[in-house]
């Protein structure tokens, strides 16, 4: 209880701080903190089986939110949602971190960027996205899908649209997590070979809900179609149907790079084979597919490597063989129980899970505060203007 | 046993470096994460492709500012269009050719950059005449015959020609009009980008000259003149050019407000040029080029701390120490803020605000002094003295616009946001413009003038802002010459 009191108090201050004090105490970003706050008590003091609800609620705001600011930023800037020549001469392209795997491996052999993004000194600059990136790898790892990618939330949602999954993707995690890797490699090769982030050119489905490229040529339209396709289908129907993340587990060449990157992380997912009897309820909750039927016969021990720890599959599990635990505590033997009062008092302080939710969250909250609260302004104005 | 020893070392050492991390860590990562960001743009020596943004550029050359009279006569338009510096060219900027260009409306093309003072893309006429080593033109006469009532030396011929007008290029050939240019006016019209695409066939050359002269030329618009070149008339508040009513007009004075003249590349300047014409032989004025190494890459100034040494040893000489007189509660304060004591200052500036809440310079100093508190208190006490200092800044400034007091609360508001961190508050652009501002109202002093145009130009340069930051260093270095 206490620690639960020490996580929400410090949350409530990284909250205040980022969203209330950076924001001038403005009326949106009173709403938003509240709504934060509320959001992070709840999750904290939650039944262990509740828990992601939380999470989902947030990714999907943060998602929803974003698109709103950015595109009502594009409209006060161009007037449209496409890219213009000036915007692409002056380097001004905001850089999401989905462009990260393309301009890796051009740069170590150019020293350049093959995007036209601003460097630095921006939210959206090459240096700042890919430092929040670095600090999120190190930290979280591929925990980024599940908790702070502002386009993830919009899979997330759908997948929870229906009641009934009609399209059930178990028995193909595989063939799609190889499809992922296949696809990343590819994007990778043709970004050097073509010198230019060719995932953001032609498949980027987010498109839709940020900026694209005028449709006013050829290329430009068969692109167009593309993003649109490509939304609907891996964003919107097969969520729907599947109750999974295709296009995140699919398509998506940051969520492949960052499962390879993965491993060096501080957290994990665990799984003990020992309490496991096989039910595959969490195989059949993964909105990733991380867990194969394989992976529990063959009692690998842990999800497989596209796991974005979302926590799902803990919650699921009804022998509670599921768990957070620290990466480097690998033989360092059974964990023992605190012995002190004191010690059981502070102990679920130090507990994998709650330091990862801990973490995960405030990464989210300091990563939207601008936006929603722009997102609440821009809802508000429309509304007065409306009345 | 040792190992295992070991290994729960190593464990809780995990466990204490997470914990922190998650708890702590990540709070800190974001408040430095700007800070962080820089040293990893200079670290990584990040940039983008530069066929993205025009190419890698092989030279700049900066014009006066303020020179927009032509051969020192001519005076603007009075039609309101005309803003005031609307004509006045600052800089030219030459871009090595890009080929294979990605996501652009040509993957071939060659770009230049131009620059002025104030927006106006409607009410300027811009001519730029090319010639190159490998070219065969041999034109010394303007593109459209009695247009700008000029011609150029006979040693640098041009071949092309490129006509910027009402928002629209084009390049010609002296017989041909050869394709239509991309125009990309951005900073409010402020400046204009030209990309002249360079697929066909004989515009390829482009790509192998290695030395080329540019002729810039810039007049007011007019549909109805030749090669949209305002007539010069000798007239007042009249919608064309007019020449200053006190000086001599006649027919061969050139109908061009501005051309490209810097002044380290070009011996005759701008009104030598332009006066070269002669009466009695009917000989026009003769403009000279700008010549440029295309195979030569621009070394960027780096002359601040330098040109920041010789002003301050300039101030140093100078004792511009303010001696305050009398004995006001305002006066008092403002003593003891110049003495560092800004609490006891601050209580008595609040006094005065209280009983006059539109005293601009006490706000001013009011808002430095909650500035300077933030500056020692906690982080959340700073932000929230941060913002709430910038209300009286802003308001101050507000209040002086137009007044004496005007260089006090712009120097106020400039100094702030030159210290807080930008990553936070985004004020250095604010810091930069403020300063420059305060250089322009303080013409009188021109040592403190080099010196405000020194902090405004190191401003710029933190923004990113490159190229004002170049200008202002040559501004500076002009001054000091």
């Amino acid at each position: 209880m206490v620690s639960k009191i020490i996580l929400s108090s410090l949350m409530t201050f990284i909250i205040l701080f980022f969203v209330v004090l950076m924001n001038n105490f403005s009326f949106a970003s009173i709403i938003y903190a509240a709504f934060l706050i509320y959001l992070f008590t709840r999750m904290t003091f939650a039944n262990p089986k509740n828990k992601s609800k939380y999470r989902i609620i947030f990714q999907v705001v943060f998602a929803i939110f974003f698109c709103i600011a950015f595109i009502g930023d594009l409209y006060e800037e161009r007037g449209s949602m496409a890219i213009t020549a000036s915007a692409l001469g002056n380097s001004e392209l905001p850089f999401c971190h989905i462009a990260i795997p393309q301009v890796m491996l051009p740069f170590i052999i150019t020293k350049n960027i093959i995007f036209p993004a601003r460097i630095a000194g921006h939210y959206a600059s090459v240096a700042s996205m890919i430092c929040i990136w670095i600090a999120f790898t190190l930290i979280l790892g591929r925990g980024w899908c599940s908790w702070a990618c502002f386009y993830g939330g919009w899979e997330e949602g759908f997948s929870h649209v229906g009641k009934k999954r009609r399209i059930n993707l178990l028995s193909k995690n595989k063939e799609i997590r190889n499809f992922q890797f296949a696809f990343f490699t590819f994007i990778v090769l043709v970004s050097l070979g073509e010198m230019a982030s060719i995932y953001c050119e032609w498949f980027c489905p987010f498109k839709l809900v940020t900026e694209y490229s005028p449709m006013d040529s050829i290329p430009g339209l068969i692109a167009g179609v593309m993003f649109i396709v490509l939304f609907f289908g891996l964003v919107v129907v097969m969520p729907i149907l599947s109750k999974r993340r295709t296009q995140c587990s699919m398509l998506c060449p940051f969520g492949a790079m960052a499962s390879l990157t993965d491993k060096i992380s501080l957290f994990k997912i665990k799984i003990d084979s020992e309490k496991c009897n096989g039910c595959l309820s969490c195989a059949n909750n993964c909105p990733f597919g991380s867990i194969d039927i394989k992976t529990i016969k063959e009692k690998k021990g842990s999800p497989e490597i596209t796991c974005a720890k979302c926590g799902k599959c803990v919650e699921s599990c009804p022998q509670k063989a599921i768990s957070f635990e620290f990466s480097f505590a690998k033989g360092c033997g059974k964990h023992k129980n605190a012995a002190t009062k004191f010690g059981k008092i502070f102990e679920p302080l130090v507990q994998p899970e709650n330091l990862f939710r801990f973490a995960a969250f405030s990464f989210g909250v300091v990563m939207s505060s601008s936006f929603v609260i722009k997102s609440i302004n821009i809802i508000f104005n429309a509304i007065v203007k409306l009345f | 046993m040792r190992s295992q020893l070991i290994k729960k070392s190593f464990y809780v050492i995990g466990v204490i470096s997470a914990t922190f991390t998650c708890l702590f860590g990540i709070l800190i990562f974001f408040i430095f994460s700007s800070n962080i960001s820089e040293f990893l743009k200079e670290a990584l020596n990040l940039h983008v492709t530069s066929s993205f943004v025009g190419g890698n550029v092989v030279k700049t050359f900066y014009d006066a500012e303020g020179d927009d009279k032509g051969n020192g006569i001519l005076v603007y338009p009075t039609n309101k269009n005309f803003e005031n510096g609307a004509l006045d060219l600052l800089s030219y900027t030459i871009h090595e050719p890009v080929y294979d260009a990605k996501w652009q409306k040509h993957s071939e093309y060659w770009q230049l950059d131009l620059k002025f003072k104030s927006s106006g893309e409607k009410t300027r006429n811009i001519m730029i005449y090319i010639g190159a080593n490998n070219f065969d033109g041999k034109n010394t006469e303007t593109l459209f015959d009695a247009a700008e009532n000029i011609s150029f030396n006979s040693e640098y011929p041009w071949t092309y020609a490129l006509w910027i007008r009402d928002s629209k290029g084009t390049l010609y050939t002296k017989e041909n009009e050869i394709c239509d240019v991309q125009l990309e006016f951005l900073n409010e019209g402020k400046n204009v980008n030209v990309r002249i695409p360079i697929e066909k066939e004989e515009l390829l050359k482009f790509y192998s000259s290695e030395v080329t002269w540019h002729y810039v030329i810039c007049g007011a618009y007019s549909p109805w003149d030749k090669g949209g070149f305002s007539t010069i008339e000798k007239r007042k508040n009249i919608s064309r050019g007019s020449v200053n009513s006190s000086s001599e007009h006649n027919q061969f004075i050139p109908k061009i407000f501005d051309i490209l003249d810097d002044s380290m590349f070009i011996e005759k300047n701008q009104y030598e040029q332009l006066n070269s014409f002669d009466l009695k032989n009917y000989t026009k004025a003769i403009v000279q080029p700008h010549i440029v190494n295309m195979k030569e890459k621009e070394n960027i100034i780096n002359e601040y701390d330098e040109l920041l040494e010789k002003v301050e040893n300039l101030m140093k000489s100078e004792n511009e120490e303010n001696v305050i007189s009398d004995n006001s509660k305002r006066s008092k304060a403002l003593k003891l803020f110049k003495e560092g004591k800004s609490e006891e200052a601050k209580k008595i500036f609040k006094e005065i605000i209280i009983e006059n809440p539109n005293d601009e310079v006490v706000l001013a100093y009011y808002g430095s002094c909650i500035a300077i508190e933030a500056g020692h208190s906690n982080v959340m006490d700073a932000v929230r003295l941060v913002n709430e200092s910038y209300t009286y800044l802003d308001k101050a400034v507000e209040l002086a616009e137009g007044k004496e007091s005007e260089v006090d609360a712009l120097m106020n508001r400039a100094s702030v946001s030159e210290s807080v961190p930008d990553g936070v508050f985004h004020k250095m652009e604010v810091a930069a413009k403020d300063y420059y501002k305060c250089a322009e109202l303080s013409s009188e002093n021109e040592v403190l003038q080099m010196y405000l145009l020194l902090k405004s130009a190191k401003a710029y340069e933190s923004c990113g802002q490159k190229d004002n930051y170049e200008i202002i260093i040559r501004k500076v270095k002009s001054l000091i010459n």
